[in-house]
């Protein structure tokens, strides 16, 4: 004889996702449904699922789940447990990847191999989309001031600009960029700068510039503290500003890491006047993110090749490690 | 089967879930509704509507 219960009911529960490998991922469910219309009663629903991506388009699942009513039917057990496997479809709406974020953008970039995967810490970094991510270090242009938040320069701050950036840099916006983020299914990005970096600031300036940017990027992360993280900026080669700026940034600001170029003009990072950071990051165990930077030697060498990023990047990249 | 009382397991369970971020993004709104047919447990419907506000708790790092 079929019957009707209507309860009203307060749940609680967690829900919980783990990377167990490349390909592989756990999500967890937990709810307990106590019933409010007949107190003392209850019913939890369990479930475990470990999804293992085959191809693109396919997914092998494996379930665990549990079933529990404390007031089951008449005749029927209080616990079910439920072993069970199949194929799927992965779904669009899971975001994914860990990956950092520049200021600046890099439409030159874009074309070039990516850098890889890097470990840093609790956070794997990997590379972002080729899409276009741009700049906190910009003078906002007039015609677009709402577009792109971005913090004020220092009076009579060189301006420079590499073909391409001017276009993707006037379209950015923290909005933005969380969309281009939602889109690609990427939960959180580490901010940092990306070349020409700071260092044509001159060293004066250097040091109120990576100041703006760091205060700026800590503001983004504030804003959205699930999306972003940061790596702060330091005045290299000024050595005695970067050293207050370690201070500030990861005491101060709390900031995840800190962002290097591989070379500053033609000074590596393993240069003997970097040697005071070195020894302050090793003391602080810092988490320390470099990204390719085109040296003094090697710019401009052809007139038809611009000074950003090219297939040099991933050389110097490779060169910062012997240096380091 | 060959006279011993025997059932299979039968269940359908299906639903839709919206979350909203709320309150800087460590909060958010959670609300869904499920349906369930379930044979072991004599189970012809249930119908689920639910409110919930949650927490989000700690990032274990890259999932998906």
């Amino acid at each position: 004889m079929p019957f009707t219960r209507n309860s009203a009911e307060f749940f609680w529960g967690d829900d919980f996702n783990y990377k167990l490998g490349a390909r592989t991922t756990l999500v967890e469910g937990f709810r307990m449904f106590d019933n409010l219309s007949n107190t003392g009663q209850y019913r939890i629903n369990f479930d475990t699922t470990a999804t293992t991506q085959l191809t693109k388009w396919l997914t092998w699942n494996v379930s665990l789940s549990d079933r529990y009513l404390s007031d089951p039917a008449p005749g029927r057990k209080t616990n079910d447990f439920l072993y069970s496997t199949g194929l799927g479809s992965p779904g669009r709406g899971s975001r994914s990847r860990l990956v950092y974020h520049e200021f600046l953008a890099e439409s030159n970039d874009s074309r070039g191999p990516p850098h890889g995967a890097r470990r840093h810490g609790r956070f794997r970094v990997e590379r972002a989309r080729p899409a276009v991510f741009a700049s906190a270090t910009r003078r906002q242009r007039p015609a677009a001031p709402h577009r792109r938040p971005s913090p004020s320069f220092p009076a009579g701050l060189p301006r420079r600009r590499r073909r391409g950036q001017r276009g993707a840099l006037s379209a950015w916006s923290t909005e933005q960029s969380v969309a281009e983020m939602d889109k690609s299914s990427i939960q959180t990005a580490i901010l940092s700068v990306s070349p020409p970096g700071i260092e044509f600031a001159g060293p004066a300036q250097a040091r109120t510039l990576a100041r703006i940017i760091n205060d700026y990027g800590a503001k983004m992360r504030g804003d959205h503290p699930d999306r972003f993280g940061l790596f702060a900026a330091l005045p290299l080669p000024d050595t005695e500003g970067s050293l207050r700026e370690i201070e500030y940034g990861l005491d101060t600001l709390k900031a995840d890491g800190i962002g290097l170029m591989t070379n500053y003009g033609d000074r590596w990072l393993g240069d003997a006047s970097f040697a005071p950071v070195w020894e302050e990051l090793n003391r602080r165990k810092a988490v320390v993110y470099t990204h390719p930077n085109t040296p003094t030697c090697c710019t401009n060498i052809k007139d038809e090749v611009g000074p950003a990023p090219s297939s040099g990047h991933r050389h110097h990249a490779h060169r910062r490690q012997p240096a380091v | 089967m060959n006279g011993v009382n025997s059932q299979t397991a039968r269940a359908i369970r299906g639903g839709w879930a919206y979350s909203h971020d709320v309150a800087g993004k460590k909060f958010f709104l959670n609300a869904f509704n499920d349906y369930e047919y379930d044979k072991f447990q004599s189970l012809d419907l249930r119908v689920v509507m639910a409110a919930a506000l949650a927490i989000k708790s700690g990032n274990t790092g890259p999932t998906g």
